[in-house]
């Protein structure tokens, strides 16, 4: 019944992801003419105005692009592979893993032996943090025990965090414990998106191709099995998928969450709670919730900058709430 | 619990910017316990007058064990120190962060009346005053613009220490022109569009890492035209009041005749 309206909602979402992405470009403390900067910049004229559109917001606008798509697409895969509508990178502690150790890169002075280190290091850490949370909770395992280990998994990042920026040598530090955990794009340079950019690339490719064996799987394990999926080794490719593109999103901005988990669940009904559609519609839906977040921060006046992953925690926490009621009401 | 007459013998201060006082006025032997801050020397511009001295970390319990009869506090650190200090009665003075020379003068004569030292702090002020006249100015309607820009987007305005300082030495403070008053956050945007000539550095901790620092490290900042100068301050010269804010002044009047005399050329 869908198969026919895939293709406008697609275009839908695509048409958002671009309209948003103007939008971010003209939303800041100052308005200019958008158009009249770009013909400057085409004049290979420099003024402030191209400066602030494109070393500021430029930049800001596509981080949010592209992190907004790797936790739609990252949630929409593992709520595929492990067949359970609660399992995103925020719910299950990948983003809190990756979290952990680029604080730990970050300051401790790490990053300065090379800059490369800080996706890596976000990479590991959610590598970690998936495979912990897999060892503890295995295949089919019941909603309850995936969000406990997920609990767990959280409390212990959340708490080194904590404990690592108090002993952080600088006095700042203390102060932004909220970032790593809330997520922040407002200082993001072109230099970060060039930095978080491969891993990303990487991991979506990844990813990309999982699709069938994603559907053949939603049959169940053995049926896939039948179908020629080697179920272990799709497993550890979305793992390590989601770990490089995770990662190198939350070194980038922090742990903003439950896009991952809130896009997936809004858009399956639109594609026939097909999981191989779901990858890329997850991915536009991503783009889409953290632009409009993002944009939203920037229009709300307050005294002091308000942290994109406050709204998002806003919308998505009670989404949480509403899914595991659902969830309550139908197990036996 | 008031000792009216008699001047303290058992000091207490849970504060940097009251220790400095402190160790700048009072008499030998009469100062029980300063902040550990007061011992760093990037921030404690009498930080070997402290050494001696035991330390505190603003904890009630450090403080009763030195059974002060006098406690100075700021007015915003450690508030529940002093406001269970009060409650256990002693006697607790708090001192606001001054924000200007003149205020400096005035907390000066207010500390030396606390700790019986008024004759020491007249002597501070007249030497502050004397070199404060060789060295003190007022920008004139061409005078270049800074601006104080510390991590996480923190500028002060007209009504601060600091931004008195930026006057009198000449400057105009380009903070004025984002409507900061007092303290306030610009963000790199507005930095961007009031554009100064110069700001302000006063590190805190050099090559530490922070969100609040890597702002001040943006690229954008190394392509714009302005701000084009960078002014460093050492912190200890300004962040307290005390007579050692006039070599703060005099660190900013040189940054600005150097600057001046390059855009001349």
């Amino acid at each position: 019944m869908t198969t026919q309206r895939v293709p406008m909602w697609l275009g839908l979402l695509m048409g958002s992801v671009i309209v948003l992405f103007f939008i971010s470009l003209t939303v800041g403390r100052h308005s200019f003419s958008l158009w009249q900067t770009v013909q400057e910049l085409l004049a290979q004229e420099q003024s402030v105005y191209t400066l602030i559109l494109v070393e500021l917001r430029l930049p800001r606008s596509l981080v949010a692009v592209i992190v907004g798509a790797t936790l739609g697409l990252c949630g929409a895969a593992m709520q595929g592979l492990l067949r359970n509508p609660l399992a995103s990178p925020g719910i299950l502690g990948v983003s809190s893993g990756a979290a952990l150790f680029s604080v730990i890169v970050l300051y401790f002075g790490f990053h300065a032996i090379s800059h490369w280190l800080l996706p890596i290091a976000g990479m590991a850490g959610a590598l970690l943090a998936i495979v912990l949370v897999y060892a503890l909770t295995g295949n089919d395992s019941t909603i309850t025990t995936i969000i406990l280990a997920g609990v767990a998994i959280n409390a212990i990042a959340a708490a080194c965090i904590s404990l690592a920026i108090n002993l952080a040598p600088s006095p700042y530090a203390v102060r932004e414990i909220a970032l790593w955990t809330l997520g922040d794009l407002s200082k993001v340079s072109l230099v970060n998106l060039w930095l978080m950019l491969p891993t990303t690339l990487i991991g979506w490719f990844m990813l990309v191709g999982c699709g069938q064996a994603l559907n053949a799987l939603s049959l169940g394990e053995q049926t896939a099995a039948s179908m020629g999926v080697n179920v272990a080794r799709l497993r550890w490719r979305i793992f390590l998928a989601t770990a490089l593109a995770v990662g190198a999103a939350v070194a980038t901005v922090g742990a903003i969450g439950f896009i991952g988990l809130v896009i997936p669940h809004l858009l399956r009904p639109l594609v026939g709670y097909e999981p191989r559609r779901l990858l890329f519609v997850s991915a536009l839906g991503g783009a889409v919730m953290l632009l409009l977040a993002d944009i939203c921060v920037r229009l709300i006046p307050s005294q002091t900058p308000l942290q994109v992953g406050v709204l998002t925690a806003l919308v998505g926490a009670p989404f949480f709430l509403y899914l595991i009621v659902k969830s309550r009401k139908e197990l036996p | 619990m008031q000792w009216a007459n008699a001047a303290p013998q058992r000091i207490a201060s849970v504060n940097l910017c009251t220790d400095q006082y402190l160790l700048l006025l009072a008499a030998p032997g009469t100062i029980a316990t300063v902040t550990w801050l007061s011992q760093q020397p990037e921030s404690s511009y009498y930080y070997e007058r402290a050494l001696g001295i035991p330390v505190n970390h603003g904890e009630a319990e450090e403080i009763v064990a030195h059974a002060p009869d006098l406690v100075l506090a700021g007015f915003y650190s450690a508030r529940t120190t002093t406001h269970l200090l009060q409650q256990l009665g002693y006697w607790v003075e708090l001192f606001d962060h001054p924000r200007s020379v003149k205020q400096v003068r005035e907390q000066l004569r207010r500390m030396g009346d606390l700790i019986g030292r008024r004759e020491q702090a007249e002597r501070v002020i007249n030497t502050m005053d004397a070199r404060l006249q060789r060295v003190a100015t007022q920008p004139t309607d061409d005078a270049p613009t800074l601006m104080q820009y510390a991590p996480g987007g923190y500028t002060v305005g007209r009504d601060s220490l600091v931004g008195d300082i930026m006057h009198l030495a000449g400057w105009h403070n380009q903070a004025e022109s984002a409507g900061v008053a007092h303290l306030g956050i610009v963000d790199l945007e507005t930095l961007l569009m009031i554009a100064p000539l110069a700001l302000i550095d006063s590190p805190l901790a050099p090559d530490s890492y922070s969100f609040a620092e890597q702002m001040l490290k943006h690229p954008v900042l190394k392509k714009t035209a302005r701000p084009k100068f960078t002014v460093t301050v050492e912190r200890k010269l300004w962040i307290c009041g005390g007579p050692m804010v006039v070599d703060a002044l005099i660190e900013l009047r040189k940054a600005r005749e150097t600057i001046e005399a390059e855009q001349r050329s």
